[in-house]
């Protein structure tokens, strides 16, 4: 129950981070006429993390079995691809001086990375847990 | 018994104790991050301090008086600005005792987000291949050959790579190479030649937008090499004296570098003040994290004793403990500092507002090996001062204290 919950917290925290901090709290570039390519990648973010915030709700609120170890892998790719779309996938501005660059991105690098270590570490004690009660 | 058993039972004491390892840990986490951080970023001022004097190639800069601080924001910060005055300046400094050597340079702002210009406002350097003595030499440490017409060197902050082509103004340029990194306003400028610099402000849109007349005898500012022996505080001043009326002003570079060097000088006496108070913060709640838990342990050494262990295997357990917790505080804070530095990198130089390059791989291990050090050695501390208290101790006082 206390892993449930801190779990589906860690998953809300994780959300509001994708979603709302590149528009409130490190906010990215100003948008202009043109649509940069860090405003594709914030957009594809916050629909990635209103999916993460619903996961984790429903992690509180379901009683399924393995809903945790389901949740922590969905999360886990989450976090990957959190990380690929800025860097890899859809990219950012070629300045490396331009807010997306300097502040938005690196948050969110890290701020996924965190959640991609909890989410290997539950699904790790899952297994064992898993392993144990066989 | 024997040493290794040292060693597990400070594994079970550390494991079967999470929160109260966890915290110890936190401490020296804490410590080791804010130790590294600081170290790191000292570390890069006095680099980007290095590399500034080594840049800037020359002891005094002529500049119109009005936009001293444009020049210096330009060369610093790499804020682009438009400045300009009379070429004909040049001739009437190059006459001025002492002098050696001058050098004009041409800056223009490119235009933010405009038709005419690519990407983000930067900063076109124009020079004269000929005379120049500053940027050549810099030039030539990376690309052989002359730079030719049409064709740019760019900073290493600009995004676009050798072979590309960028437009400014209308005009089209090459990029023959990208630049070291200088940790100063250079990484954020584009160089051209003083002649494809006219051409571009006597283009369609540089006539419109630029504000200066093309026709050549425009410069931004003039560089300037003083003789061997020559007092570049004198030539400053009888340049202002003579023309300081005109709107014409003399910034020497020591000046410059003394003002740099001040900010730097500030900055590590912060960061130095804020590592010797995290170090003792850390090192108290340690060394009391470590005594009130031995405190509470008294009758389990007392029992230790009597069944016959001796007091160098209570205090290899205890330095144990105190190993593991710090070595993985150590590792964990200076891993996680690493990793926020590289990923804020940018940002911290530009809130720094001084000349600042990354460090390093020596330097880097040099900070590694200090930070380890520290809390190494301040877990050794908190838990001899931990182990002389219990043994001192005989076995029946501490069962009964127990």
């Amino acid at each position: 129950m206390k892993n449930k919950s801190f779990i589906g917290i860690a998953f809300i925290v994780y959300a509001l981070a994708l979603a709302v901090g590149p528009y409130t709290l490190y906010q990215g570039c100003e948008k202009g006429d043109m649509l940069m390519a860090c405003h594709k990648s914030l957009s594809i973010l916050l629909g990635l993390g209103i999916l993460v915030g619903i996961i984790g709700i429903l992690v509180i609120i379901t009683k399924l079995k393995n809903v945790i170890l389901i949740s922590n892998i969905i999360g886990l790719v989450a976090g990957v691809f959190a990380i690929l779309i800025p860097s890899v996938i859809v990219g950012g501005c070629k300045m490396e001086t331009m807010p997306c660059r300097t502040t938005t991105f690196p948050v969110i690098y890290v701020v996924s990375g965190i959640f991609i270590v909890i989410n290997l570490v539950s699904i790790f004690f899952q297994l064992k847990q898993f392993k144990g009660s066989k | 018994m024997k040493k290794e058993g040292a060693l597990k039972i400070a594994y079970y004491n550390a494991t079967c104790r999470v929160f109260r390892s966890a915290m110890m840990m936190f401490f020296v986490f804490m410590m080791s991050f804010t130790t590294y951080t600081f170290s790191y970023i000292s570390y890069g001022t006095q680099n980007g301090m290095e590399s500034l004097s080594k840049r800037l190639g020359a002891d005094i800069a002529v500049v119109p008086g009005r936009y001293t601080y444009l020049v210096e924001n330009a060369l610093f910060r790499g804020e682009p600005c438009t400045i300009y005055f009379e070429s004909e300046w040049i001739q009437k400094i190059k006459l001025i005792e002492g002098i050696e050597q001058v050098t004009p340079q041409l800056f223009i702002a490119t235009l933010n987000g405009a038709d005419c210009c690519m990407g983000q406002s930067v900063q076109l350097i124009g020079f004269d291949p000929v005379t120049d003595f500053v940027v050549r030499p810099w030039i030539e440490e990376n690309y052989a050959g002359e730079l030719k017409d049409g064709y740019v060197y760019i900073g290493n902050s600009i995004a676009y790579e050798k072979g590309d082509t960028v437009t400014y103004f209308g005009t089209e340029f090459k990029v023959t190479g990208k630049l070291e990194k200088t940790g100063m306003g250079y990484d954020k400028s584009i160089f051209i030649k003083m002649d494809d610099a006219y051409r571009l402000a006597n283009s369609k849109y540089g006539k419109n937008y630029l504000a200066f007349s093309s026709d050549g005898n425009l410069i931004s500012t003039i560089v300037a090499k003083t003789k061997k022996n020559a007092d570049t505080a004198d030539i400053v001043k009888e340049i202002e004296e003579k023309y300081g009326a005109y709107d014409v002003a003399a910034i020497s570079t020591d000046t410059f570098m003394k003002t740099i060097s001040q900010s730097i000088n500030k900055f590590s006496n912060i960061s130095n003040i804020t590592i010797v108070l995290n170090i003792i913060t850390s090192m108290v709640a340690l060394i009391s994290l470590f005594s009130i838990t031995i405190n509470e342990r008294k009758k389990e050494f007392g029992i230790l004793f009597s069944i016959g262990a001796d007091r160098g295997l209570i205090f290899r357990t205890i330095l144990c403990e105190a190993f593991m917790i710090t070595g993985i505080g150590t590792l964990s804070g200076s891993a996680f500092a690493q990793i926020i530095l590289y990923f804020f990198q940018t940002l911290i130089h530009e809130s720094l507002d001084i000349p600042y390059l990354s460090i390093s791989i020596r330097q880097n291990l040099k900070v590694i090996g200090m930070v380890s050090a520290i809390s190494l050695l301040t877990g050794i501390i908190s838990a001899v001062h931990s182990t002389y208290r219990i043994c001192s101790a005989e076995a029946c006082e501490l069962i009964k204290e127990g």
